[in-house]
């Protein structure tokens, strides 16, 4: 698969490193502490917003690739989720029961593997109901917001230094640019202006 | 413009606004027992999302099923389930 200028390549490779670590040392510690309540099947977390940044999308947008999950189907799925999700408000889009494009029909993530680290630090502690979109109570959830709010800083500098953009988008529109940005199509750099001209579309 | 939705301030060119008839202002008079505004104003995320039926219902009937939830009405489930069955029959007819 086509290399990226070696500056986005290495804030990849760090990020990916550090999302594993934290992943793994988080689900470690919050077994020991908390019985984890998700259950097979259940989605309801996959109907909340996650905004993920560019490096995200492309380290899903190649694991769905080398998995030759990119079907036209999943690629349309991506392209109305970018568009419906498109500076969505959060409670608006929590309300409205938009499914995550990589949940499939079998009701699986697509991406399971590669999936965004906001997907991989949240856990039921509590009725698993009670994380449905419409009627979600965080107390119900692991509590994930100072590990999620230290671990975005870390990567927002992370890739501020190696001079990649850390704006957040929905999974949709990350996995679109980022096919766009390993095709060379755009220049990873050049991100934040691709996301202003959605803003100012029609 | 602030959106009625989602209370965002946006670019007046980036909104959509709906001036009311005065038969509709009328009803939602006649429902909510206040004045109804000469217009709803939408922000271009809101507005897509309305123009999207299947999620436009959702939200509807989502935001419904959190309100009663949150005062803790025992047919909360039941009574949103079905207005979402009524907004998804009437989105799939066309405009009388």
């Amino acid at each position: 698969m086509k290399k990226l200028p070696l500056y986005a390549e290495r804030a990849l490779g760090e990020l990916q490193a550090t999302r594993g670590y934290t992943a793994t040392e988080f689900e470690r510690e919050f077994r020991a502490q908390f019985p984890v309540t998700c259950k097979p099947s259940c989605v309801n977390c996959c109907y909340h917003p996650i905004l993920i940044t560019i490096a995200e999308g492309i380290l899903l947008f190649r694991f769905l690739a080398s998995k030759g999950r990119l079907t036209s189907s999943l690629r349309k799925k991506l392209q109305d989720h970018g568009q419906l999700t498109s500076f969505l408000d959060g409670k608006v889009w929590m309300q409205s029961m938009i499914p995550c494009p990589l949940l499939n029909d079998k009701l699986q993530c697509s991406g399971y593997e590669a999936r965004p680290l906001a997907c991989r630090l949240t856990f039921s502690a509590g009725d698993p109901e009670k994380c449905h979109p419409q009627t979600f109570d965080p107390e119900e959830m692991a509590s994930t917001q100072d590990l999620t709010r230290v671990t975005r800083a870390f990567e927002d500098k992370l890739l501020k230094s190696h001079a990649v953009s850390a704006i957040r988008m929905s999974v949709g529109r990350a996995i679109q640019l980022a096919e766009q940005v390993i095709s060379g199509e755009i220049a990873i750099d050049a991100i934040e202006r691709a996301l202003y001209q959605d803003f100012t579309s029609p | 413009m602030k959106c009625g939705v989602c209370g965002r301030k946006w670019p007046d060119e980036r909104c959509q606004s709906i001036r009311l008839t005065e038969s509709e202002k009328a009803i939602i008079q006649r429902q909510t027992g206040e004045p109804a505004p000469d217009k709803y104003i939408y922000c271009g995320p809101c507005w897509r999302l309305f123009q999207n039926k299947q999620q436009g219902a959702q939200f509807i009937s989502g935001s419904m099923r959190a309100a009663l939830h949150a005062v803790g009405h025992p047919q909360a489930d039941a009574a949103s389930k079905k207005m979402l069955a009524f907004l998804l029959a009437k989105s799939s007819k066309p405009m009388s």
